[in-house]
């Protein structure tokens, strides 16, 4: 019962832990503002990510407009390297999708311009996360920061 | 210590086990197929088990959707916003919010329009309502409102301002975790955005304001899936997914409505399709100002 008790308070006191370690999105975000100029702010959304023993996926949605100037940036904070960040025209379960582009591996902050082209009604970002060998896991958060042209 | 458990399990849910080499080409190949198989039994599971934290759908600024429609065309009409004299009628912590919303439309509709007094208006009464729903940290630096009042007829900086504040706004929504109060703002903002550039639409049938408003109508899905996902299934915004959904499929059902949102579609409707879709609209807007909907 006490070996339960002990594992318990291990288990969920390290929880908050994970999301905290790596994940001062605050910090991101200010760096990422730096490279937004001459563009507007849009939108910006933390994504939380624990890497463990199988690889991740997550997705999110991005609505475009026609006729309109966009940047964005992904800051990856303390996130391995090998933490990919690509952009699709579709979701991850559409088929015959187009990717659009790929961050090269090891960059710490990426900037991207969606040409006029990829401005659709809507784009999709894939983070993908590597398994973590040996039962391990790290845990952090990417930040995305977008501006338009007004 | 509870948000950081519901958020460890949200986020199990939304992480999905995936093979990293079928990403690296076009081409979709059998792993693509097995990963397509994970998703659905992991969306499946969350919708069983837990409330999903958000819908991965990135909410957009709605100074951007109000400046798109400004370039379209959208002309200022002083009668068409939600009168800043009703701050006061809004009861419920919903009502609030989506007036938030709606203020702040009808804010950048003027600071867009070089309404100076009537911004301050809006801005205070904004003020009042992000208090009031208990998101009163959103204004609690003084600078902003202080260097807005000051600069007021300064276009570039009252922009520089109010983008500010709607940054602000995201920042409270992070730091606070409540992504499904900002999806419940930005319905407010979207339908009077809506409603406003359709009534210029209706009187001049602007084909360019035409095409922005069906460009707009692709959001509705995601704005439905938000408002169904709010924690405790508050009564007004299950009523109000309701509307929107009835709108959805009403303005989707026309031949001329893209089927596929993943390639471009410059489309408009019919003249008077979109003259339905206005009536429908500003039924829905009018219980949300006038507060018929709690």
């Amino acid at each position: 019962m006490r070996k339960l008790l002990i594992l318990s308070l291990l288990l969920f006191g390290s929880i908050p832990a994970l999301f905290a370690q790596g994940c001062d999105w605050e910090a991101m975000k200010s760096e990422s503002q730096d490279k937004l100029k001459p563009f507007k702010y849009y939108a910006f959304k933390v994504s939380k990510i624990i890497a463990e023993e199988d690889p991740l996926l997550k997705e999110l949605q991005i609505p475009l407009f026609h006729d309109a100037e966009y940047r964005f940036i992904f800051h990856k904070g303390e996130l391995p390297d090998d933490v990919k960040v690509e952009i699709w025209n579709a979701p991850a379960n559409f088929p015959g999708r187009k990717l659009l582009f790929s961050a090269d591996a090891g960059q710490k902050v990426i900037v991207y311009d969606p040409p006029e082209a990829h401005v659709n009604n809507r784009i999709f970002i894939n983070y993908l996360v590597p398994s973590i060998e040996d039962g391990g896991s790290t845990s952090g958060c990417i930040v995305f920061y977008s501006g338009f042209k007004h | 210590m509870l948000n950081s458990l519901s958020s460890y399990s949200i986020a199990a849910f939304l992480l999905l086990g995936m093979s990293l080499g079928s990403c690296s080409s076009d081409a979709p190949s059998e792993s693509d197929a097995s990963l397509e198989d994970e998703m659905e039994v992991s969306e499946t599971q969350s919708s069983m088990d837990d409330i999903p934290e958000d819908n991965g759908f990135i909410i957009p600024s709605a100074f951007h959707l109000s400046s798109l429609f400004q370039k379209s065309g959208l002309a200022f009409s002083d009668g068409l916003v939600n009168s800043p004299e009703n701050v006061n009628q809004y009861g419920t912590r919903m009502s609030k919010l989506l007036n938030f919303g709606v203020y702040s439309a009808d804010l950048f509709y003027c600071v867009l329009n070089d309404q100076n007094q009537s911004s301050r208006k809006y801005l205070k009464a904004m003020k009042q309502l992000s208090e009031e729903a208990g998101m009163g940290e959103i204004f609690n630096t003084k600078t902003i409102l202080e260097n807005f009042e000051a600069n007021i007829d300064n276009q570039d900086s009252v922009l520089k301002y109010v983008l500010q504040i709607q940054e602000q706004t995201d920042d409270y929504i992070e730091k606070t975790n409540e992504e499904h109060t900002a999806m419940v703002i930005f319905t407010g903002a979207w339908i009077e955005g809506m409603y406003v550039s359709l009534e210029s639409y209706s009187t001049g049938q602007n084909e360019e304001l035409g095409k922005r408003i069906v460009e707009q109508t692709y959001m509705l899905d995601n704005i439905i899936k938000g408002l169904e996902l709010h924690p405790g299934d508050p009564e007004e915004l299950q009523n109000l997914a309701t509307e929107l959904k009835e709108l959805h499929k009403s303005v989707s059902a026309s031949e001329d409505y893209p089927k596929d949102q993943y390639e471009f579609h410059e489309h408009t409707l019919r003249p008077e399709e979109i003259m339905s879709f206005k009536n429908a609209l500003s039924s829905i807007r009018t219980k949300l100002t006038k507060n018929q909907a709690e």
